[in-house]
């Protein structure tokens, strides 16, 4: 069932006006925030007190900056909802609550700074768009050092985003005051900034970068082998291939997202059974489903498939048993055990 | 040097002259690769699952603490796959899956070889099926990483203003001059890679301290997969024999890695320094090849950074050797 279907699209008069009301109170919250960060007065760099009104009175970059500086104590706001929501969620660790705190709390003195004195951080911005060394220097201290605050990924994120803001702000600006220039070329700095600052972007077949993740391999006695094996009415064993869940086709991916759903839409094993009925003629003749129309000349799948074994003893109507295991060898290469994680018994009529 | 400054060396840059052959090449390069990598995966596949398996959400793949995709929220994740379309009408059949899958290889090969087409359908359709069909497999919970670049070139192609021509009349672009509005086209795609790697490495610096910049284990990691897969493991890397040859050197760890991170946020030097491009082509083509050994197959970004060199530079200097060949 999709998510939103015509038929749960027929709701009652009370849900249409409680949906405007909704509508309604959302319009005015941010009617309430734009005049927040949009109105007021700032001095420009001369020290003369500007009154800005709505859209007009200044020019655009003096405009953007006064909006980011007023949007500070929102921010400080949206990052309390957000670490009261992670404190929730997430398992953030004690060290993280403490870093959490102290940034909320540093937030509302910059908001509280920011109304009381606007102009210092109109300069911050212009210290930013401008590239003094100052602002160069704070960054790089910042970026280094946030990740060692933070121990959960998402909250690094946050704040490092908070941080971009400014280059939004410039980038936004210099997108404007360029109307000659391109729109595409324009396009690609403001695609950056907030791809950037938004932490985890995606919009497919667009997203934020490959995240930095690291591994730590420790090199044991024992080597597991893990995934889907099929078992034949002989008690023999092979590896099911992951490309059958082609175009899937990275390891683990597609149980993952079924594992998700199991409750609605039944086990796995049923449905493997399925994909392998339609695929056994291509893997009898020794290619996998991915190489159904081009053979070996078919664009590798995401992640590599290798060892393809003999099928010729694994006819679906065949198979008794699809299994979930994990082989532990030795290093000799030695099966130490065989752990079974689930069963689904082929049912054959 | 204030960002102002760096912001009009940019739009300089960006209207660098290129030629009109190059980008028709760029054009005919992502259309045989949509096409290769349709032809390569059974869409009809997606037809047997039930319509419940969908949605697998991006923000569901990880978890929050680790790697973060905030955004890959129902309703805005079928907006952007043009999977909203099933808001309205029924889930296609496996026939008619299969089906699409082969029209979008009719399609990527048609704007190959015959050009965008009028009104750029071809490129716009291609562009628009392209999202719908791999839309089942980013709500499945995979691949936005391996396909940005190309959905980026392609959707350059789509909206960048170049002498597009089919590939019958493309000699006739061979000598023709350098013009601003190719070198923007160029300028576009350049783009898409630097915002692709740049972004990457933009992650580097906020998802890791600096001191995990040397904490990878890469050759151990190698190590790892080889053994796996010589115990008849059904995933490994496609050459064993090659990447054994690495074993035991666990200092190049300190190298590679942080070489790899620090390459993702100066790839903005393609853009501003043309030059480098051959480069930069080098490093990550070994540097993909090289993520292969770990089982990791992006064999797309492997070959996608040669067709950033100026071929038509190659086919001058391939056509003045044979000159002077029958001169000779």
């Amino acid at each position: 069932m999709c998510p939103l279907s015509l038929s749960e699209n027929t709701g009652r008069a009370s849900d249409f006006s409680s949906a405007r009301a909704f509508n309604a109170f959302i319009y005015r919250l941010l009617s309430v925030a734009w005049r927040f960060v949009n109105g007021g007065a700032i001095k420009n760099d001369d020290g003369d007190r500007l009154i800005i009104n709505r859209f007009g009175g200044l020019p655009l970059a003096l405009r953007v900056a006064h909006i980011a500086v007023r949007s500070v104590p929102l921010i400080a706001i949206f990052l309390f909802v957000i670490s009261f929501w992670a404190g929730l969620t997430l398992e953030v660790s004690d060290h993280d609550k403490i870093a959490l705190a102290l940034f909320f709390f540093a937030g509302i003195l910059l908001g509280y700074v920011s109304f009381r004195a606007p102009h210092l951080s109109v300069h911050a911005y212009l210290s930013v768009r401008n590239l003094r060394p100052i602002a160069l220097l704070s960054y790089l201290l910042l970026f280094l050092i946030i990740p060692f605050l933070f121990e959960a990924v998402l909250l690094r994120r946050v704040f490092d985003g908070v941080l971009l803001l400014p280059m939004i702000a410039a980038a936004w600006v210099a997108y404007r005051s360029n109307p000659s220039a391109p729109w595409m070329a324009r396009f690609f700095p403001l695609a950056f900034a907030v791809m950037a600052a938004i932490p985890g972007f995606i919009l497919p077949p667009y997203y934020g970068g490959i995240a930095g993740w690291t591994t730590s391999v420790e090199l044991k006695d024992t080597v597991p082998l893990y995934g889907f094996q099929l078992e034949n009415d002989a008690g023999a064993h092979i590896w099911l291939t992951h490309t059958i869940f082609t175009p899937v086709t990275q390891v683990g991916r597609f149980a993952r997202a079924w594992e998700s759903k199991e409750g609605k839409i039944g086990p796995i094993g049923a449905f493997i059974m399925k994909a392998y009925r339609r695929a056994y003629p291509l893997l009898q003749s020794g290619y996998m489903p991915h190489e159904r129309y081009l053979g070996h000349f078919a664009y590798p799948p995401h992640t590599s498939a290798v060892n393809l074994p003999d099928h010729h003893d694994f006819p679906p109507d065949r198979i008794v048993r699809v299994e979930l295991v994990e082989l532990i060898y030795d290093r000799s290469g030695q099966l130490i055990r065989r752990d079974i994680y689930s069963t689904y018994n082929v049912p054959h009529f | 040097m204030t960002l102002n400054d760096a912001y009009r060396c940019y739009l300089r840059k960006y209207d660098t002259p290129h030629n009109d052959f190059h980008i028709n090449l760029v054009r005919i390069f992502v259309g045989l690769f949509f096409a290769w990598k349709t032809m390569s995966r059974d869409f009809g596949f997606m037809g047997l699952l039930p319509h419940d398996f969908f949605y697998f959400y991006p923000i569901h793949i990880y978890k929050p603490d680790g790697i973060v995709l905030i955004t890959g929220l129902p309703y805005l994740m079928e907006l952007a796959t043009f999977h909203w379309i099933h808001w309205i009408v029924g889930f296609p059949s496996e026939a008619l899956l299969a089906a699409l899958g082969f029209v979008l290889v009719g399609l990527s090969l048609l704007m190959a070889f015959a050009g965008r087409g009028p009104f750029r359908i071809f490129a716009i359709a291609t562009y628009g099926l392209a999202t719908y069909l791999w839309g089942f497999i980013f709500l499945s919970g995979q691949e936005v990483d391996s396909v940005m670049i190309y959905f980026g070139m392609l959707l350059v192609v789509c909206l960048a203003n170049y002498d597009d021509r089919p590939v019958w009349h493309l000699g006739t672009l061979a000598d023709q001059q350098v013009n601003v509005q190719a070198g923007r086209a160029f300028s576009s795609v350049l783009m898409v890679f630097v915002i692709y790697y740049g972004l990457s490495g933009y992650n580097k610096i906020t998802d890791l301290r600096i001191i995990d910049w040397f904490n990878y284990n890469l050759i151990q990691d190698i190590q790892v997969t080889l053994k796996m897969q010589e115990l008849g493991n059904y995933y490994g890397t496609l050459f064993p024999r090659f990447f054994s040859l690495f074993i035991g050197y666990e200092w190049l760890n300190y190298l590679l890695v942080p070489l790899v991170y620090l390459s993702h946020l100066t790839v903005g030097a393609i853009f501003f320094k043309r030059n480098y491009i051959l480069k930069f082509a080098a490093f990550y083509s070994a540097f993909h090849f090289f993520a292969s050994s770990v089982s990791i197959a992006f064999t797309g970004y492997f070959i996608v950074w040669w067709i950033l060199i100026d071929w038509r530079k190659i086919l001058w200097f391939v056509r003045r050797r044979d000159v002077s060949i029958v001169a000779v």
